[in-house]
Formats: C-alpha cells, structure tokens, sequence
C-alpha cells in the first residue's frame, strides 16, 4: 500500500523513478522530480534502467507518482494514525514518542528502531532533534503550529493545475538487534510503522476533502490514536485548580470539545474503510491522555495510593529479551478509564462506543509545564527539563500484543482486536 | 478589480465552524474553488534566525475560467490564540486590467498593497482592492545586485536564463536578510514587456507545490531548500559564495550599465510580443549551442552567441552543408525505393533481427525457462527470458534482458523498449518487472531459519 496516497498495488505494477533528469519531471509532480516510468530493461543487479539507460532504484507508486521506500515492498506496514484537537500536543507527543522509542527499544528490548527513509522523517527528526539534542542546555524551545500546507506535504497534480495536498508519512522500521533472541532473523521480524502529524484543524468537521485528504489514513489505519488534553477541558481545570501552575490550566487558556473530534474521528474511520454507520469499528483505539505531569495526582490505584505512571512498564528477561509489564498498563488503563468517567465522561462514551477495543494510555511529552515566553508570546519548554513518560506505551503495547516474536510480555495471549494488524506479519512468519 | 485573502491562525474563521489556520478575511467576489487553491500556496518555516525573512510571491494559478495572476505575502505573525507560532498569508488576485507594465515586483514592493497583520473577527471585505498603475519601469542598473554579489551582471544572466528556457527554475541562494524582492526587481526590470508578467518567483523559497510554477527561487542559505538548490540539476546562482564577475552578454552589459541595447540579430521582431508566443526566440537565436546538464555559476553559457563576430557566417556555411547531405541522403533513398519491385513484407514475416549482444552487466538468465515455459499452461505468453542469438521473435527484444514475446503473423511489430524522450508507453512484462522486485527483496534473506516464539507455552 502506497504510504502517501494508500493506493493498494502489486510490486510488479511498481513505477520507477528515472535517475537523469534530462528526461524531463513528472507532470504529475513538481518541475524538480524525475519522470516515472515502466521498466522494461534491468541490470544483474535488479536495478533498473530508465530511458536514457542509466541504473535506478528509487521506487514509486503508480497512482500519486510519489516515491515510496523499497523496504516497504519487503516488510509489513502498519499504520498507526493519532488525532486529536489543535494545539493537544499531537507533534510534541509524536516528537517524544519517537525519540524515546529510539532508546527504550535497544534499551529494554534489543530491538532496533529506525528511519526507513531519513528523508520522509526529515521534519520529525527536526522535531526531535529541538526538544532532546539541543546544545544549549539552557534554551527554551518551541515546536513550530502544524501547518494545512507547506514543508509537511506532497503535492500531487490528479487533474492539470490542481494539487492535491497528501500528508507526508513518517516511517520507522522495527526489527530485532543482534542481540535479541531472534536476531538471527531480523528480515522475516521488521515492520515498518508509518505515522501522520497532521494539524488538529485536518479534524474539524468538512476539513476531509478530496483536494486535502489529509486524514485518510485513518481508514487505513491498523492502530488508531486519540490525544486527549486534560488541560482542554474546563472540569479537569476545576480538579487541578490550585495544584499546578501550568500556564495552559489559566483562565485565558483555549477550551476544546474534544469529544467532538473523536466522534469525527470515528465517523471518518467509518467512511474510509467501508463501514456501516452504526457498526463498531473492531481495530484497537488508545485513549492517549497527554500532560499527565500536570493531573496524575487525580490518579488513584485500586488500593487508593498513588498510581505509578512515570516509570515504564518494561523489564529485561534475559539478554536479548524485554518484557513489556501488559497488566500494569491495563491496570493504568482501567483507572484512567475510571477517572474520565468521573470528570468527563462523554469520551469514555463515545470511545466505546465507537471502538471495540479501547486503551487509555496517560503520557506526557515532556513530563514538565512549559513556561510563557513574554518577548514573544508563545509557550516554551526548557530542553533541560524535558522527561518524556509512557510515550512508547502505546507503540510498545501494539508490537507485543500482536506478535510474539520480538517483545515478550506477562500475558500469554495475544489480543484479538490487534489480529488484523498481526496477521500479515504472523502469516509471513 | 483585484481581490485579496487573508489566512492566519485565528480563534475563529470565515468558514462556519474553522478555527487555527484558516481564512479569516477575503473579498465578496472570490470563487470559491479558488480558495483551497490559494490556501494551498501559504506554507512557511522561518528562516535559521527563527524570525521571518517575509516571502513576496507571484505565481500564476490555472482556473476553470483562465490563468489568474496571485501576488501573495507570506511572513510570521504573533503568537496566536493557543500560544503558539503563527503565520499569516495575504493573496491578492489580479484581474486582466491590472498588470501594471512595470512587472509584479514592482507591485509587491508597494508598502500597504498586502496586509502584514490581522485582528478582529473575521470578515468578508466588499470593496475590492485598488491596484496601482504605475508607469512602465524604466530600465536601471541593478544595484541590488552590485550590493549582493559585486557584480550587477549576474541579474542579466538570471533573466537571460529565464528567457531562454522559461519552464526550468533558477535557483538563487541568498543570506537571510537579502532584499530579494530588489532582486528579482532588477531582474524583471531588464526582461521585455511582454515578458515581465510571466516570470513568476519567490523570494523565500521553501517548498514547490504541483501545478502551480515558480521560475525564480530565491532560496536561504542554511534552510533545506538551499540544499535542495545545490543539489538539483537546474541553474543556481549562489551568491552566500564569491561568484565573481557574470560572463559577458547583452543582457549583462545592460544589467552593469542600465542601459538598452538593441538586439543586433532580432532588430525585425516587433516590440511587443505576447507572453505565448515562444518569445525566447527574440533573445537567443535558434543556433544558441546546447546547454550543459549542470549550469553551475561559473558555466553560465554566454547568452547571446550570435553576436560573436563570425557567428553568422558560420551558421549559414552549417546550414548549407546539412542542406547538401540532406538531399544526397533523400536521392539515395528515391533510387533504393525506385529499384526493387518486392512490396515491403509484413512485419511479421521478415526474419528476426540479429540480436544484440547483452551486455555482460545485464541479466539474461539464459539458463532458466520463462514461467510460461516451465508450466506449460494455456495462459498468456510470458515475455520469453532467452535472447539467444538468431531466434526468431527473441532478438528483437535485445534491448531488454527479460526479452519480448516471439513475433507471431497476427501480433503488430515489437515496439521499441524505450522511448528516447518520454516514459516508455509500452508497458513491460509484469513477469520481468516482478521478478526483479523479487530479486531486490530477496539479495540478502536467508533461507530455512526459523524465528523464536517468545512467552510461556500455552497451557
């Protein structure tokens, strides 16, 4: 499946991209992207030859002409897609996410996460690189408003003048290190997770059109995400009233019906992928609550005592194994779960009923409040203070729980409504 | 009249129910299939100072009722309604009556033509805006270019590589903090009349979008686009480097002294000359030597070699020999033709040709059977993978290493694999093209490994 349009086609209708510009560009694309064509004539080594006979690689899918990786036609994609109102924290919850997985899975897990394209995630490693590897450990940062256009899209030209805008994908490919028990395979175990950081406007209703079909890739989605900001809902800004000095719990702050984008969500998912208006969608759904530096007080466990939601849930086994802790998040999930039905409710509701399968992850990118910068009035972070919590739970929690093949977990079954996802990779092992 | 658009990010928008980037201002009269296509136009990053530069743009957008011209702003505004960074983009749509002489730089350069900010609720706006007519700019030197670079000379080069070859964008990477739209000022100053309108430019480049051109690309030093530029194929000046001194042509002498030259070799084309009218031709002569893949700064052809002294004369002396060759060639082929009284036979039933030696780089699995031929089934013939010399049907498909299917009496002729300047219309065998992704995909699998079930063994 083509990452940029979602177009489903077979390796052999593949297009190449030409290596000498001299052929001329894509009328479908921009005047600096090479034509794509059909090979007929490929060298010993698999390569082809474009018109003029010089040796290409570069791939492309035949719909939207844009370039896809080889990887993609030799490993497994899962689509995992994360919505959420503007200004939730989708990039800085993806930036986190991201970074932190770079580490915590050679970590804990001896697997290897990484960009299957360095190109394609040229804005997310920008991201990243801002909020973790600064220099200047006394510099506030800023991630820049997800834009609707811009450096964040591919443009397509369907119809002659007219650019379609397609969000570009970030990809990562997972496999196993060398160390890991299953090291010795890591061809038959990787899988290329593909992400979207769309604007949070890409969810207000009527904003799905077919000149920006920014958010289709939920349809495809294997794994759906919601972010759901705390520090958004008025009832929540009750509860904390006096127990953080978070700028965005002020009285100026923005307000948000989340709930609102969630039903959109699930209403856009419905379309996409051919369901019923009433049916229930059977794919998982994390409930990602963000900023939870700023509300886990809220968090009570079963016992009353305070809920551990900063240290992850993972362990080593042995050398080359982790273990993801699936009963603590699930226990987390229950009583955050529990803790919505007290303050906001109607997201539990129409989570639920919208989703078979629903997990409430509490995360928080940064793990501190940012602080009002006066000079230019926008929210800033101290890089030396950012500690990211659980944002590899949701990403950790799908590979174990649909396969048994690169982390290991304290459950013995894998979990049906991950089946979907799990059953190319399962199949191809 | 002219009608303007304004899009920022705003607590709430035009459309019912927007808010975040959105329109929040636009004139009554604007077509509503016009809007996406503008909005779509807006992307921006600050510069590697995290503070603008503002890009002034023109662009010509294609509509269902003809090309309309955009001068469009694009620059950084205050933090917006949620605390964060914030953009805003204003667009102004010229009617056919407003396209002053003296070009879109001019225009943009105009302070107050374009909003810089937005407050308030949003609005549709009732009056259109007013477009200043101006005068027909006159022709200086470029003195933003002297300042940029030293040498005035370098915008006659731009402009002269933009008349020769006006689909192909030149890319001009600048400091932060360069006057581009002086630059490209200069430049549109020293372009014909005709021909002001049709350069469209960007003086903060960031990112091309599909149907919708930009010839001129000022592109920043220190941003990706500036790489970008570095790395592509078409024209760049850099002047974040020393470029010395721009090689000598008309269009540089003009752009040193700011004064007109006529052209010696065009002196019978009219003045004006409408933007379609392959206008080029009245700038380079037909005879101008090919020009290089790469046109690196230093390489910048000289843009008028027909006014090398001699040049006509050698032309002409050109022109009469491949006239010569040409009709002893045509004679040549009458008498053949004339000669033989055999009809030309049918495709089909000539004999194959000789088939060319594959390369040795080049696969041709000789040793292994089509698929086709392995199993022997009724389906459709798969292109053969044997290209042995002499076999009728497999020659004529030397080109490829998988080969073509045989020639048979119904079948049309084999057209040739490769088209020498588009892609190949022909679609090649799904079999070749399959196996060679196979072949990517399985260069470095091992074979019979089996992988470990990790957890407990189910009770």
């Amino acid at each position: 499946m083509c990452p940029h349009c979602w177009h489903r086609f077979r390796p052999e209708e593949t297009l190449w991209i030409a290596s000498n510009p001299e052929l001329g560009h894509d009328p479908m694309l921009r005047p600096e992207d090479n034509i794509r064509f059909m090979p007929s004539r490929f060298s010993a080594f698999g390569e082809a030859r474009d018109p003029s006979g010089e040796k290409t690689r570069r791939l492309a899918c035949p719909r939207c002409h844009l370039e896809v990786p080889q990887l993609m036609l030799e490993s497994p994609m899962v689509i995992m897609s994360l919505a959420g109102s503007p200004s939730s924290g989708k990039s800085y919850f993806l930036a986190s996410a991201i970074w932190t997985l770079r580490e915590e899975l050679a970590r804990h897990f001896s697997v290897v996460f990484t960009d299957t394209d360095p190109e394609m995630n040229a804005a997310m490693t920008a991201n990243e690189q801002r909020l973790f590897l600064s220099q200047d450990p006394a510099a506030t940062v800023a991630l820049e408003k997800t834009e609707l256009e811009g450096a964040l899209y591919n443009s397509v030209q369907f119809d002659a003048g007219v650019a379609t805008m397609f969000a570009r994908p970030h990809m990562f490919t997972a496999r196993p290190a060398r160390d890991h028990v299953n090291g010795h395979v890591p061809e038959r175990l990787s899988k290329i997770f593909t992400l979207y950081d769309n604007a949070g406007e890409h969810f207000s209703p009527g904003a799905d059109t077919s000149r920006s079909p920014g958010t289709q890739h939920l349809g495809k989605a294997q794994v759906l995400m919601f972010l759901f900001d705390p520090t958004q809902d008025v009832r929540f800004r009750r509860r904390l009233a006096g127990a953080s000095g978070d700028p965005q719990l002020g009285p100026d702050s923005r307000a948000a019906r989340q709930d609102q984008i969630l039903v959109e969500m699930a209403r856009r998912v419905r379309m996409h992928a051919g369901l019923g208006a009433q049916e229930r969608i059977r794919r998982p759904l994390f409930v990602i609550l963000s900023k939870s530096d700023v509300w886990d007080s809220l968090l009570r466990d079963a016992d009353g005592s305070q809920l551990d939601v900063r240290t992850p849930p993972y362990s080593r086994v042995k050398p080359g194994l982790g273990r993801i802790g699936i009963r603590r998040v699930d226990n987390a999930s229950a009583r955050v779960r529990e803790l919505l039905l007290d303050v906001a409710p109607e997201i539990v509701a129409a989570a639920e009923d919208a989703f078979e399968r629903v997990i409430f992850v509490p995360v928080s990118s940064l793990g501190t409040s940012p602080e009002l910068d006066p000079a230019t009035g926008l929210l800033k972070v101290a890089v030396s203070r950012v500690a990211p919590r659980w944002v590899t739970v949701p990403f950790v929690y799908t590979i174990a729980r649909w396969s048994s093949h690169l982390i290991a977990s304290d459950l013995d079954r894998l979990d049906p409504a991950f089946e979907t996802a799990g059953s190319a990779e399962e199949a191809a092992g | 009249m002219a009608m303007e658009l304004v899009y920022t990010s705003a607590a709430r928008g035009l459309r019912p129910g927007s808010s975040g980037f959105c329109t929040v201002a636009m004139t009554a009269a604007m077509p509503a299939p016009l809007v996406p296509r503008l909005e779509a136009l807006g992307g921006y990053r600050p510069g590697p100072s995290g503070n603008g530069p503002v890009a002034f743009c023109h662009w010509r957008v294609e509509t269902a009722s003809g090309e309309v011209h955009v001068l469009s702003r694009v620059g950084p505004a205050p933090a917006d309604h949620t605390g964060r960074s914030n953009k805003i983009a204003t667009y102004l749509v010229l009617g056919k009556g407003e396209l002053p002489d003296a070009g879109p730089a001019w225009l943009l350069a105009h302070p107050g033509l374009l909003r810089d900010s937005w407050a308030g609720e949003p609005c549709v706006v009732a009056e259109p805006v007013s477009v200043p007519r101006g005068e027909p700019a006159p022709l200086r030197a470029s003195v933003a270019w002297q300042r940029a670079c030293g040498d005035a000379g370098w915008a006659g080069v731009v402009a002269s590589s933009f008349l020769r070859e006006r689909q192909r964008p030149i890319h001009v990477v600048i400091h932060e903090g360069t006057d581009a739209l002086a630059l490209a000022d200069d430049v549109i100053r020293l372009l014909p009349g005709w021909a002001r309108w049709s350069l469209t430019f960007s003086t903060y480049f960031l990112q091309a979008v599909a149907g919708t051109p930009c010839a001129l690309r000022f592109c920043v030093e220190g941003t990706p686009a500036a790489e970008a530029a570095r790395n592509s194929k078409s024209p760049l000046v850099d002047l974040t480097r020393p470029v010395g001194l721009a090689p000598d042509s008309r269009y540089v002498r003009m752009a040193r002294s700011g004064v007109f030259e006529p052209e010696p070799s065009a002196q019978h084309l009219p003045a004006a000359m409408p933007a379609d009218a392959g206008g080029s031709a009245a700038v380079v002569p037909a005879a101008a030597p090919h020009r290089p893949a790469r046109e690196a700064v230093p390489e910048l052809p000289e843009d008028e070699p027909a006014e090398e002294p001699g040049a006509s004369s050698r032309l002409l002396v050109i022109a009469v020999v491949a006239g010569v060759v040409t009709l002893v060639l045509l004679g040549a082929l009458v008498t053949i033709s004339t000669s033989g009284t055999q009809p030309v036979p049918a495709v089909a039933d000539q004999p194959a040709p000789q088939a060319e030696p594959a390369p040795a780089a080049e696969r041709t699995r000789p040793e292994e059977p089509a698929p086709h031929e392995a199993t022997g089934g009724d389906a459709p013939r798969a292109p053969s993978t044997r290209t042995a010399p002499g076999r009728p049907g497999a020659g004529g498909a030397g080109h490829s290493p998988f080969g073509a299917p045989p020639a048979s009496p119904a079948s049309p002729p084999v057209p040739p694999p490769v088209a020498p300047a588009a892609a190949p219309s022909v679609p090649p065998p799904a079999a070749a093209r399959q196996w060679s992704i196979l072949l990517l995909s399985e260069q470095r699998r091992p074979r019979a490994q089996f992988a470990i079930r990790i957890g407990r063994a189910p009770r």
